[in-house]
């Protein structure tokens, strides 16, 4: 354990803890708990919103997937971006925020629910999210957990148990606000860490070019295995439908990029600001955040190939042992001493960002959705009900994250594995129809419930059967059928769930509305901005 | 391109920087819309 590690480490924790507090002190009612009071500065929430969308998973284990697939896997800011930010603020944002405000939606499912005018949608959805999200939530901790036993020299338990207590306790204490507040401040020292990362990795190969010129000529050092999957180099994109385009373009590329956008502990960010001002001023904020994080993360994970094959002779996969310990070990070889506990910090604070909004995300399903407003159990005190929602959301997700490993193999491919898996089953079950409540007034309350089922039981279906990254560990495949994964031999088994789910979903809803009554017109009034 | 191997990297490159400055172009044009008082009318 170093001494400078570990007392910058015990200094951020200080100052979260101490934000935290401060959300607790401005928390007054159940508005503020849920939705901080609908008066978020732009600025706090542009960043709230990057730190909560971009975990460990982004830096590590897709920086470590850059130093396998290469530079190809910018497309995925490039979806990050523009859809993540640009069309998530300025066309799903604005709306959203407008209906949220009308229809005073407090959560993703309640949105849903009071759009379709079904309670079984708010519930359903509340449940979806509660027992999917301790998957990525566990995987995110994770993350956050193998950087605090190196920082503070704790075992894995007392790891775990260490930054559920701080995150945890100002999440259920602070509310929205405690997790705004602290999210700003760990997506501060995020920018700062990726920032110095990505000018010492470019000045140190002698400039932006240069480094792309030394990475160019390394194509020829691709391993056969690589090459015979579609490998072609380092700053080039795979072979046309190759096995690795397939799975970079559809899982990594499309499986994050769109499933941003109907991510629930994002999308009631929205519902957190008072105009659409607040909007077009957190795109600019939005924007640089996420290109400084994925951005950055992958350029680095390409480049370390030139780093460490001119220092070990190997390519960065080889020399680290797994794409996993890539920027980690990168970091410890070719940046200053000090840079070192920049870097657990900017790591732990990806971590907590994340965790601290899925957390929240948790009980007030819980909570909010489905106990107070699905089975109509009216509390005089409805913020201690989401508290007590949160802490069993707490729990299932520190269980989760403790039994994980067993179930992947190694590190940061669960981070990655739970994060896509969130992701693609939150497109499938709910991003046609959000988009169609959003801007379709023709869709009905059987044409989103038959497009949520729809969507969820292809995802489910997919993920279970087909898609080799989770049928094949999970073994209910092989138990049923003989066969790790129905997909096998083709490159269906490489293809994201929300391929198959998304398009299923939007026709399901789309058909099913053109055949059934539509709302009413006092109800769709009530839900469209004027 | 920029050094880079084929165009689709390339590409992907200039569109990261492009899509980043789109944001700071929208978000600085639109940066007082909708005015103080339709908002306050909202």
């Amino acid at each position: 354990m170093n001494a400078t590690v570990a007392v910058t480490t015990l200094f951020y924790l200080t100052i979260t803890a101490a934000l935290g507090y401060l959300g607790y002190r401005q928390t007054a009612s159940a508005k503020d708990y849920l939705l901080a009071g609908r008066k978020v500065h732009p600025v706090i929430m542009a960043v709230s919103y990057g730190s909560t969308f971009i975990s460990t998973a982004a830096i590590v284990g897709f920086g470590g997937a850059a130093a396998v697939f290469g530079m190809g896997i910018l497309w995925l800011t490039v979806l990050n971006i523009f859809l993540g930010i640009f069309i998530a603020f300025i066309v799903f944002g604005k709306r959203t925020r407008g209906m949220g405000h009308k229809l005073d939606a407090h959560t993703f499912p309640e949105f849903l629910g009071k759009r379709f005018d079904s309670t079984f949608l708010q519930v359903a959805a509340a449940a979806v999210i509660f027992i999917a999200m301790p998957l990525y939530a566990g995987a995110v901790m994770l993350g956050g957990v193998s950087f605090l036993t190196v920082a503070l020299g704790l075992t894995q338990n007392m790891a775990l148990l260490t930054i559920v207590l701080i995150v945890g306790l100002y999440v259920m204490f602070g509310g929205m606000k405690g997790v705004l507040y602290t999210d700003a401040f760990q997506g501060g020292i995020m920018v700062v860490g990726m920032a110095i990362l990505v000018w010492f990795a470019y000045s140190g190969l002698g400039g932006v070019v240069t480094a792309h010129e030394q990475l160019t000529a390394m194509a020829d050092k691709v391993p056969a295995a690589l090459t015979g999957k579609g490998h072609r180099g380092w700053t080039a994109m795979p072979e046309l439908f190759s096995p690795l385009w397939w799975t970079l373009i559809s899982t990594v590329v499309l499986g994050v990029g769109i499933g941003v956008l109907a991510q629930p502990q994002l999308v009631v960010r929205f519902m957190t600001v008072k105009s659409d001002r607040e909007l077009n001023r957190g795109v600019v904020i939005g924007g640089l955040f996420i290109m400084l994080m994925t951005g950055v993360a992958f350029v680095v994970g390409a480049l370390s190939n030139v780093y460490f094959f001119s220092s070990a002779g190997k390519i960065a996969v080889a020399a680290a042992g797994s794409p996993d310990n890539v920027i980690p070990l990168f970091i410890k070889q070719n940046l200053p001493e000090w840079f070192t506990a920049v870097f657990m910090i900017t790591l732990l604070s990806a971590a907590m960002s994340t965790m601290s909004s899925q957390f929240h995300t948790m009980g007030s399903a819980i909570g909010h959705d489905i106990l107070e407003k699905g089975l109509g159990r009216k509390s005089a005190r409805p913020v201690r009900v989401v508290r007590i929602a949160m802490l069993a959301g707490i729990l299932i997700t520190t269980l989760t994250a403790h039994y994980l490993p067993a179930f992947f193999k190694s590190g940061a491919t669960i981070i990655v594995n739970g994060t896509a898996l969130f992701f693609g089953l939150c497109a499938g079950a709910f991003l046609a129809i959000y988009a169609l409540g959003l801007f379709w007034k023709g869709i009905t309350r059987a044409g989103a419930v038959s497009g949520f089922i729809s969507g969820l039981l292809v995802s489910l279906f997919v993920l279970f059967f087909v898609f080799e990254k989770v049928a094949k560990p999970l073994g209910l495949c092989e138990a049923l059928f003989g066969v790790p994964t129905l997909g096998a031999g083709t490159p269906l088994g490489n293809i994201d769930p929300l391929i198959f789910a998304v398009p299923v979903s939007l026709l399901f809803a789309v058909v099913v509305s053109l055949f059934t009554p539509r709302l009413g017109d006092a109800h769709l009034a009530a839900c469209f901005p004027d | 391109m920029l050094g880079l191997g084929d165009w689709g990297v390339g590409l992907a490159f200039v569109l990261t920087l492009g899509s980043a400055a789109l944001c700071a172009v929208y978000g600085f044009l639109n940066w007082n819309k909708p005015a103080p008082a339709e908002e306050a009318r909202e």
